[in-house]
């Protein structure tokens, strides 16, 4: 290691020299700016470098972290969806349907499609499910034949209202606000729902 | 020896990788167009079909008897008809397990692929090995009950007892909570098509020699139908059942 | 000729010092029992990295990072471009190997003490990286754009959702937006590509500094514990005395290790090919089965054998808690014996775990409490169940599959595993218990109550009093005046 370390040291004492050269012509600017091996001139400089590096180091950074933690910031990203015209849906049935989330981006492609599930109960009242388990997130299938909703991952089970059944869910499917408005189903949609916030 | 030694392994090696190359069409690994994920609404494979929606029910191998009727049967088919088959396929026989198939229904099946299992059930069905003439109709309105009895105990009584609840060869036809279950189109269908799969015959068969007239299938259904009791919804009870 | 090679060699090596080079690192001096067949799995991980950085960088040149495109872009890759299968595969085996070869690295580690006195930041820095590779393969998953990614993304969301207070800020940071969408996507190709590679680069350059200047661990022998006062000096001798080199007195282990992982990462593509991608990441499409790739099997059946009240705190304290440990292992076990034998505590915490590991992975892999959600329509009732049955007691059967009963109970042991095989319902239960069970449910099953019309349940539990021990009566409360003091035992706890 030490024969590495030659080539590199002596390279160092040749730029002192050639410093240490410079230093010695008369040069125009040395007179002015005071004495170049002024130890508090010295000091200073680094001092100044340092609390100019950071300053700049946060112009640079604090505008980096920003654009990085903006996506701590949630604004408000829902607003009513329409599920399309109320009577498609049977009095007594739960249907499957879709919309795009709102402030979908372009490049989201088919990932922006929600699936959520639409029961009218016999009365023509409407509830809406989000497809997310409870549990884990996965997806649950609506099985018309034992009146269940079915969670594919660890089992869970809710009833048709969408309270939880068995399994591991820790409560009912979420759901979301919903209206009429000129015979169009609405909802409040444009986010994932967890446990600590609802659709 | 050394020699030998020196070039032996790398000729084995080429005439392995050779072999290999020359004798895999097809790398097990590489992976093809064909097996690609599709939609299921995509599926128009008669096979995968019926596998996935049918199996459960009208069972795989033909050979064995089944929970619901084996759709290989052409008598089965010359009497209901594609039309018939189509349609319970779609929209179900609603108070029975018969479920949608249509995705409008309730189902999870496009009508194409409907029209795919259908189509298939046709064709895979042998033909008839002799043209049956006397064939009742798929549908008709229920027969007389008294007559009924008499057509069951001469027909059906050698296995399911003289009332109807269970013999030596065969179980209860009259329990109240088989009949509930099924529809009197049902039991039309079982007295003419029989249950070859569960040993049941045909309507031509029952007892050797004699065949069963349109008259006589009607009568016994409603006979049979008249076991029923009446549910505490009786209008919606008998709109279910006409169907 | 070869003198003109040998001297531009020659005059490379002066300018470049290479030979000095490898010198100081593959030549380091190692001890003499370090040159043994244990000690390969580590440079065959980084061999595994190395195929990663190449069959990755090779990927990239096609791969679209866009939700709108991945999965038409892993299509062209598997179907089009040429070779694009293989590349995709040798990526997918790499990862496979490398999570599997470090984690026998990581067990022969703790198993001969290397982590003690004075190598303590060598195995932080190696726990680190294998949480990062953990992390590649988490991410790498994510970039295989289907429906498997898309959900388990979902599942990442629903932990993080559980924490308290800022669980909607956390998922929303990690999705890049209110849902798994393109935002979300492009962030773990970040970190799949640049980030989590560049932090594994850094931290392997310090893994690898840290064997050269710490020296590689010795084989341990029984009787010679470590003491701080006096290990580097035992090392020294060891070393200089009877000691080795890496090169030429071990590496060749390496290489031949290396050979063969290389070999059978060929061979895995050549027989298995890539993974997928399995469906179409449209959320639309709900019949799909989300499963992890195998390294993370383990957690999933963790998240669904816990009991539900434990479950918040499992998942949030138990990774912390677990890899807290880990790191900490080389601070409170930092002297004594080396030799796994005298060490019973480790020793059997190393099996307790590795055993526990295995155990869950091959439940998530089988994963019998996931329904089979298709049972109901696709699994033929069992012929034998149907022959000599009355007219009622098929219509049982039917119902049995048409209220998808099958999709949570087997019978012929196929069908859903969640709830008990049914086969031989009727030898423990009677009528009456069927019916209880079946109308009022209880632990993981659901009461059928509301759902199942008074036809429907004596059909089926007509059919199910029929599954019994040939030659043997069906239970009958009739027969059995004390009621079964097990309660229900259909009741799935599983």
């Amino acid at each position: 290691m030490s024969d590495t370390e030659h080539p590199g040291s002596s390279e160092r004492n040749q730029a002192h020299e050639s410093a240490a050269g410079h230093e010695g012509r008369p040069c125009s600017c040395a007179g002015k700016s005071g004495e170049p091996d002024n130890p508090d001139r010295r000091k200073f400089l680094i001092r100044v470098g340092i609390g100019l590096n950071i300053a700049a180091g946060a112009l640079v950074g604090i505008p980096v972290l920003g654009y990085l933690f903006s996506a701590f910031r949630k604004k408000e990203e829902r607003s009513w969806i329409s599920l399309g015209p109320a009577d498609q849906f049977e009095a007594g049935k739960i249907r499957l349907a879709s919309y795009r989330n709102p402030g979908a981006k372009g490049w989201d492609g088919q990932s922006a499609d929600i699936p959520c599930w639409v029961r009218r109960d016999d009365s023509g009242e409407f509830q809406v499910f989000a497809i997310n388990c409870t549990h884990l997130g996965c997806p649950v299938r609506w099985f018309e034949e034992s009146g269940l909703f079915l969670c594919p991952c660890h089992g869970g089970a809710y009833y048709q209202d969408g309270a939880r059944a068995a399994g591991p869910p820790p409560r009912g499917l979420y759901q979301y606000e919903h209206r009429l408005r000129n015979g169009e189903l609405l909802v409040m949609g444009g986010r994932i729902p967890t446990l600590s916030q609802s659709v | 020896m050394t020699e030998l030694k020196r070039w032996i392994f790398p000729v084995l090696a080429l005439a392995l990788s050779s072999f290999l190359l020359a004798g895999c069409d097809k790398i097990p690994g590489k992976p093809e167009p064909e097996e690609a994920y599709q939609r299921p609404t995509e599926v128009t494979d008669f096979n995968v079909l019926y596998t996935t929606y049918c199996a459960g029910c009208h069972s795989l191998d033909a050979s064995k008897p089944a929970a619901a009727r084996q759709l290989n049967e052409a008598l089965y088919l010359a009497f209901a008809g594609r039309e018939a088959i189509l349609q319970i396929t779609e929209d179900g026989v609603p108070g029975t397990t018969m479920p949608a198939g249509l995705i409008d229904k309730g189902g999870k099946l496009t009508e194409e692929q409907v029209g795919i299992i259908v189509d298939g059930i046709v064709e895979r069905t042998p033909p008839l090995s002799q043209e049956v003439t006397d064939l009742p109709p798929y549908r008709a309105e229920l027969g007389r009950i008294e007559e009924g009895r008499e057509a069951f105990s001469r027909y059906c009584a050698g296995c399911h007892g003289e009332d109807g609840s269970g013999g030596p060869k065969a179980g209860s036809i009259v329990d109240p909570a088989y009949l509930e279950l099924v529809t009197n189109q049902s039991l039309r269908t079982t007295v003419v098509a029989g249950r070859t799969d569960l040993g049941m015959p045909d309507f031509r068969n029952m007892v050797p020699g004699e065949v069963m007239s349109d008259e006589e299938v009607e009568d016994v259904v409603a006979w049979l139908a008249s076991h029923r009791e009446e549910p505490d919804n009786p209008a919606q009870g008998n709109e279910e059942r006409n169907d | 000729m070869t003198k003109q090679l040998r001297n531009i060699a020659l005059w490379l090596d002066r300018r470049l010092h290479l030979s000095q080079i490898w010198e100081a690192t593959a030549g380091h001096g190692i001890p003499k029992s370090s040159a043994s067949w244990f000690y390969v799995f580590g440079s065959a991980t980084m061999l595994c990295l190395g195929v990663q950085i190449v069959t990755g960088i090779c990927l990239a040149l096609i791969y679209q990072p866009s939700a709108q495109e991945a999965y038409a872009s892993l299509h062209y890759l598997n179907y089009e471009q040429p070779l694009g299968w293989f590349l995709r595969g040798m990526h997918y085996w790499g990862s496979n190997f490398m999570v599997a070869i470090m984690l026998m690295h990581m067990t022969q580690v703790f198993v001969f003490g290397a982590y003690k006195y004075p190598r303590e930041l060598t195995w932080v820095s190696g726990v680190i990286l294998c949480l990062l590779t953990l992390g590649m393969a988490f991410t790498g998953q994510v970039m295989r754009w289907d429906q498997d990614a898309y959900w388990g993304l979902g599942i990442g969301v629903s932990m993080l959702g559980r924490v308290p207070f800022i669980g909607p800020e956390l998922t929303h940071f990690l999705m890049g937006g209110p849902i798994i969408a393109g935002n979300s996507l492009s962030r773990f190709f970040t970190l799949h590509v640049f980030i989590i590679p560049g932090i594994v680069l850094a931290l392997l350059s310090m893994h690898l500094r840290l064997v050269l200047s710490k020296g590689i661990n010795e084989a341990p022998t029984a009787g010679k514990p470590v003491r701080r006062d006096s290990y580097e000096e035992e090392y020294e001798e060891m070393v200089h005395r009877g000691g080795a080199r890496f090169a030429p007195d071990a590496i060749g282990k390496d290489l031949i290790f290396g050979g063969i992982v290389l070999g059978l990462i060929v061979a895995c593509v050549l027989l298995f090919g890539p993974k997928g991608p399995e469906g179409i990441p449209d959320p639309t499409l709900i019949n799909t089965n989300p499963r992890p790739d195998w390294p993370f099997l383990w957690f999933f059946a963790v998240a669904s054998l816990m009991p539900p009240y434990m479950e918040s705190v499992v998942l949030l304290l138990g990774p912390v808690v677990a890899i807290g440990i880990v790191i900490a292992l080389p601070f409170f076990d930092n002297t004594g014996e080396k030799k796994w034998t005298l060490r019973p505590v480790s020793t059997v915490s190393l099996i307790l775990v590795v055993v526990s590991l295995a155990a869950f992975t091959w439940y998530g892999a089988t994963s019998p409490w996931s329904p089979e959600m298709d049972a109901w329509s696709s699994e033929p009732t069992p012929s034998h169940m149907i022959d000599g049955r009355t007219p009622l007691e098929l219509q049982g059967a039917l119902v049995f599959q048409y209220k998808q009963c099958r999709n949570c109970h087997a019978l012929d042991g196929i069908g859903g595993q969640r709830g008990p095989a049914l086969d031989l319902v009727a030898d423990r239960m009677t009528p009456d218990q069927l019916v209880r069970q079946v109308v009022q449910g209880s632990g993981n099953m659901p009461a059928y109550g509301q759902n199942i019309s008074p036809a429907e349940v004596k059909a089926v539990v007509a059919f199910l009093h029929t599954l019994h021990t040939e030659g043997r009566l069906p239970a009958q409360t009739a027969l059995n005046l004390h009621e079964d003091p097990e309660g229900s035992p259909a009741g799935g706890d599983e």
